[in-house]
């Protein structure tokens, strides 16, 4: 059981290059794991990194509409 | 396809094979679970929004519908807090968001925080399922 718990990165790891998309899947999958973690509100810290990102993806190419 | 279902499984697997964390005791159980809501729909958005920027003319050709709803998701909306605009998705986020810094300032009841939660969580919802669509589609892989 420990051995198959520590080839687990590494199983991981190669996911993303099997499929188109899939890493971005796991990182859904990873941050949705992070949200069910929290137990407590967010500090100023976290609130402004929050924000900052929000305003971030202004300039993010995924979030910018089609050329017309 | 079987490698398909066996990779999803094991994501699956790995990423949700826990529960939610116990709200600690002093901290307003809705503002957590919106800011659990805040954080999951911005990687909904990321997701939703990576993989059709990653080959937009496959998606315009083989999934129309869900490329609009993506350039919906995009287009550029006011935010007069910010003298700015940002794309809708971050918009939404925006708001909820500012809604929920009211709510803790005391500046709006749990009421006006509760709807501002319903309403996003069926954009964000909404915005799952084109992803579960779109990551679907037959030829999603040889694009």
């Amino acid at each position: 059981m420990a051995s198959i718990l520590a080839l687990l990165p590494s199983i991981i790891a190669l996911i993303p290059s099997l499929t188109v998309g899939v890493e971005k899947i796991i990182t859904l999958v990873m941050s949705i794991r992070a949200a069910a973690q929290q137990s407590q509100e967010w500090t100023p810290a976290l609130e402004a990194a929050f924000l900052e990102a929000l305003v971030a993806t202004k300039t993010n190419p995924a979030y910018k509409q089609d050329a017309k | 396809m079987k490698l398909k279902m066996i990779l999803f499984s094991l994501i699956a697997a790995i990423g949700l094979g826990i529960g939610c964390a116990a709200i600690q005791p002093g901290n307003d159980p809705l503002v957590v679970r919106t800011e659990q809501t805040l954080a999951t729909g911005k990687s909904v958005f990321d997701a939703t929004l990576g993989i059709d920027n990653a080959n937009r003319p496959f998606f315009k050709t083989n999934a129309p519908a869900f490329h609009i709803f993506c350039e919906w998701l995009r287009e550029p909306q006011a935010v007069p807090e910010l003298s700015t605009t940002l794309p809708r998705a971050s918009a939404f986020l925006y708001s909820l968001d500012s809604v929920k810094r009211d709510y803790k300032a005391s500046r709006s009841n749990s009421n006006a925080l509760y709807s501002a939660l319903v309403t996003f969580e069926s954009v964000s919802a909404q915005t799952a399922a084109w992803l579960t669509i779109a990551t679907n589609l037959p030829n999603f892989n040889q694009q």
